[in-house]
């Protein structure tokens, strides 16, 4: 609003300048004084109804957020102050440090496999055929399943130990933090076998 | 005397406004035939005639800039603003026998005291304003009446209720001894880390699941919910009980043997939700896997059910839809849409958008409400910079100008603030959007205006931190810093204050305004939790901040660690979750069954 009422002043007196002659002068003052009265007592109004019924927004309330944030921000951004440690590889506040992949086992609750809590996600999503590569997944997962129970015919004590060796063994690799791609070979020599 | 209605004082009339009200009896009725608005929209004021120029009964002249007209006896008169020169409104009021000295600004339909040379409000005389700038757009069709306000359906009142401490009977004490168990006891529950509020447990990463990660931590500390899920609200082994008796019922009928128990078990995303409250509560702070909901989300969500990295606010929607959904087919009762009774997602996060159209040839308005969970805000653009400016001057944005004015403090900081004044400014629909006036009966250009009905009990507000670049076609993220404070006033934004501000802060009972002080409503919130981003588009990482006994944590996946506040003002903030800070009881309609 002040910016228009600035305008609006500073094109008035432009146009009071430009039509600057002795017989227009007087009414022309006059004019632009009663419009500009006008415009103030607007305001000024506006403005008195705002306070005398409490409608203003608190802006002390604003400015002191505003103030506290801009403080933050320089802190922040100052390299002397330690404030926050890299967000991995620390002491979290129950005195615990963590890997950089979480290696919780559980069993997949699709299939019933064990799987490490940070591979889960890329197994589930093989596992339930959804994502990327969907359909390759299922041809290997009924492959999987009929090797499943195929399996059941034979004893199960001579068929299950060298199977479980495998799988510890797996385990125990992926544990030791490899790369993504050799995790991925892993399982699908799993699934394989 | 003095009441407040919604953050707006009613003053204490000056005693000649008194002894007017005192010895008239509906004293303003002759003034609404009066009143006249200019434009349609626009400001009061006040002509016998529409096309009469008012005189001073004195003087005669009408070139003066206050022209005042007596409200008992309807002279003009005018007050110079000279030095020197009496006010014949004035002498009016001081010659006339008591009972002259109310008057009326003829051109801006102001009252106004001639004895106390102030200007003076009245509730009466602001309603008859309110009612002719309200009959004025709405000339040529059938006037709809103004004061009451079509109020929807899904907004039905209730009482509050006083609080009383709840004692459990003999059936709840069984059930609680079934399947619950208690929290707060220090004896049974080893808690590892004394010092610490409970409910903090880091969450493992499953493999991009950071996502999923940073909502879960602000809403297993969404007040509301919280104490939703730990009453046992929603229990998982009744649930499944019953879930599983229907399936059992089902593969009865079909005779197909189960695989595996697990999988008969129905997608129940606020059972998986219960398990995940169980386990972070529980006293355990070693990070909890949350398998089990992430299995449960990919089978109810099968587009998102990827391994690459998904946007946090699209989990949000997605989950509360999931909770939602499952209530709703649970219960089998038709309710309406975003009427928020009808599941803990919409109880809690359920507000009313108000939606204003108005023609800007006659200046006929249509409102629209729509209900939703969450407010999307656009960051304001990079040449402008905050605006502040006062309540009042926003009567003009009613015209659809753009005032844009810097303040050296704050110049080219955006602030939560201002990305919701200008959500709820009044936008103009360009040329190529004009749209059917039901009053002109042509297409017109018109004005549209959001503004918020009714307040969530958690408001949760997510910046729209994408935008494609003009030059290139690539969608690019927007990095750029969001002030955000940790109280905030939601008031300015309500649908009584957009409205009161458009007819120009009369004292009046708008949309939304309640008229009893009791129940005000509570537009105060406090910040909770804020979800933040770093990164880019595709690939980046979500943080959570969480705010617990006045106290910041960030939770960082598996690791929880405890951070200044400053760190969090700092942060590029995602998603931002405000609670009211006052919650009440309100009185029940059915029946509570255990």
């Amino acid at each position: 609003m002040l910016v228009t009422v600035v305008y609006l002043l500073s094109y008035l007196y432009f146009f009071v300048l430009w039509n600057n002659s002795d017989v227009n002068v007087p009414k022309l003052s006059y004019f632009f004084l009663d419009l500009l009265d006008s415009i103030i007592v607007d305001v000024a109004s506006e403005c008195h109804r705002v306070a005398r019924l409490g409608l203003d927004s608190n802006l002390e309330e604003e400015d002191e957020e505003l103030k506290l944030s801009a403080q933050a921000r320089v802190r922040v951004a100052d390299p002397s102050n330690s404030n926050e440690a890299n967000g991995k590889y620390v002491v979290d506040i129950f005195g615990q440090t963590h890997p950089p992949v979480a290696n919780e086992i559980f069993d997949c609750l699709n299939c019933g496999r064990s799987i490490m809590a940070g591979r889960f996600a890329p197994h589930l999503e093989k596992c339930m055929g959804k994502g990327r590569k969907a359909r390759l997944k299922v041809t290997r997962s009924s492959t999987a399943t009929q090797n499943r129970y195929s399996r059941g015919g034979p004893s199960p004590g001579s068929t299950h130990s060298p199977y479980s060796n495998y799988s510890t063994n797996s385990m125990n690799r992926l544990a030791y933090g490899t790369s993504t791609f050799a995790g991925e070979e892993h399982s699908n020599g799993t699934l394989e076998s | 005397m003095s009441s407040k209605i919604n953050g707006q004082i009613s003053p204490l009339p000056c005693p000649h406004l008194a002894e007017f009200h005192r010895t008239s009896a509906k004293p303003f009725l002759a003034l609404h035939n009066c009143l006249r608005i200019k434009p349609p929209g626009g400001r009061a004021s006040l002509r016998r005639n529409p096309d009469e120029v008012p005189r001073c009964c004195a003087c005669g002249l009408s070139a003066p800039s206050r022209l005042y007209a007596c409200v008992t006896c309807a002279a003009v008169s005018c007050h110079s603003s000279a030095a020197g020169v009496l006010s014949h409104a004035a002498a009016h009021a001081a010659s006339m026998p008591p009972g002259h000295q109310i008057a009326v600004d003829v051109d801006r339909a102001e009252l106004f005291c001639c004895a106390c040379r102030d200007q003076v409000y009245d509730r009466d005389f602001d309603a008859a304003v309110v009612i002719a700038q309200t009959a004025a757009s709405t000339l040529g069709g059938d006037p709809p009446p103004p004061i009451p306000s079509p109020q929807p359906e899904n907004l039905r009142k209730k009482r509050r209720v006083d609080y009383w401490p709840w004692a459990p009977d003999l059936r709840e004490r069984a059930l609680i001894g079934s399947f619950s168990g208690p929290i707060a006891g220090a004896e049974t529950v080893v808690d590892h880390s004394p010092g610490l509020p409970r409910g903090l447990r880091g969450l493992n990463n499953l493999g991009n699941t950071c996502f999923m990660n940073s909502v879960l931590q602000a809403l297993l500390h969404t007040p509301p919910l919280r104490n939703y899920f730990l009453s046992d609200r929603h229990n998982r082994f009744f649930c499944q009980k019953k879930n599983n008796g229907d399936v059992d019922v089902d593969a009865a009928v079909k005779r197909s043997g189960g695989n595996n128990g697990n999988k008969n078990a129905r997608i129940c995303l606020a059972c998986d939700m219960d398990a995940t409250f169980s386990a972070v509560f529980s006293g355990d702070r070693a990070p909890y896997s949350p398998a089990k909901f992430l299995y449960s989300w990919w089978q109810h969500a099968a587009n998102l059910a990827t391994y690459e990295q998904q946007d946090a606010h699209e989990f949000f929607i997605s989950m509360l839809d999931g909770i939602h959904e499952k209530v709703e087919k649970g219960r089998r009762k038709p309710h309406t849409e975003g009427n928020g009774d009808c599941c803990i997602a919409h109880k809690v996060f359920s507000g009313i958008l108000r939606s204003d159209v108005t023609c800007m040839a006659c200046g006929f308005t249509s409102t629209t409400y729509d209900p939703c969970i969450d407010i999307s805000l656009d960051l304001e653009p990079n040449q402008w910079g905050s605006t502040k400016m006062a309540t009042a001057t926003s009567n003009h944005s009613c015209n659809g100008e753009a005032d844009c004015m810097n303040s050296s403090q704050i110049c080219g900081t955006s602030t939560l603030m201002g990305c919701l004044k200008r959500f709820t400014r009044a936008e103009r629909l360009g040329s190529d959007q004009k749209i059917f006036c039901r009053q002109c009966q042509v297409r017109q250009e018109t004005l549209k205006q959001m503004s918020i009905r009714k307040l969530p009990l958690v408001s949760c507000f997510h910046i729209k931190r994408f935008e494609h670049s003009s030059t290139r076609k690539m969608p690019r993220k927007v990095d750029r810093y969001l002030q955000f404070p940790f109280s905030l006033d939601m008031s300015p934004y309500l649908s009584s204050t957009i409205l009161r501000n458009r007819f120009g802060n009369r004292i009046f009972p708008f949309d939304g305004d309640e008229l009893d002080a009791s129940d005000e409503l509570c537009s105060e919130f406090e910040l909770f939790a804020v979800v933040t981003h770093s990164g880019k588009l595709d690939a980046g990482h979500y943080v959570t901040y969480l705010r617990l006994s006045n106290r910041w944590y960030k939770c960082d996946d598996a690791w929880v660690t405890q951070v200044d506040e400053n760190i969090v003002r700092a942060a590029q903030c995602y998603m931002m979750f405000y609670v009211q800070k006052m919650l009440y009881y309100k009185a029940t309609d059915k029946h509570v069954a255990s």
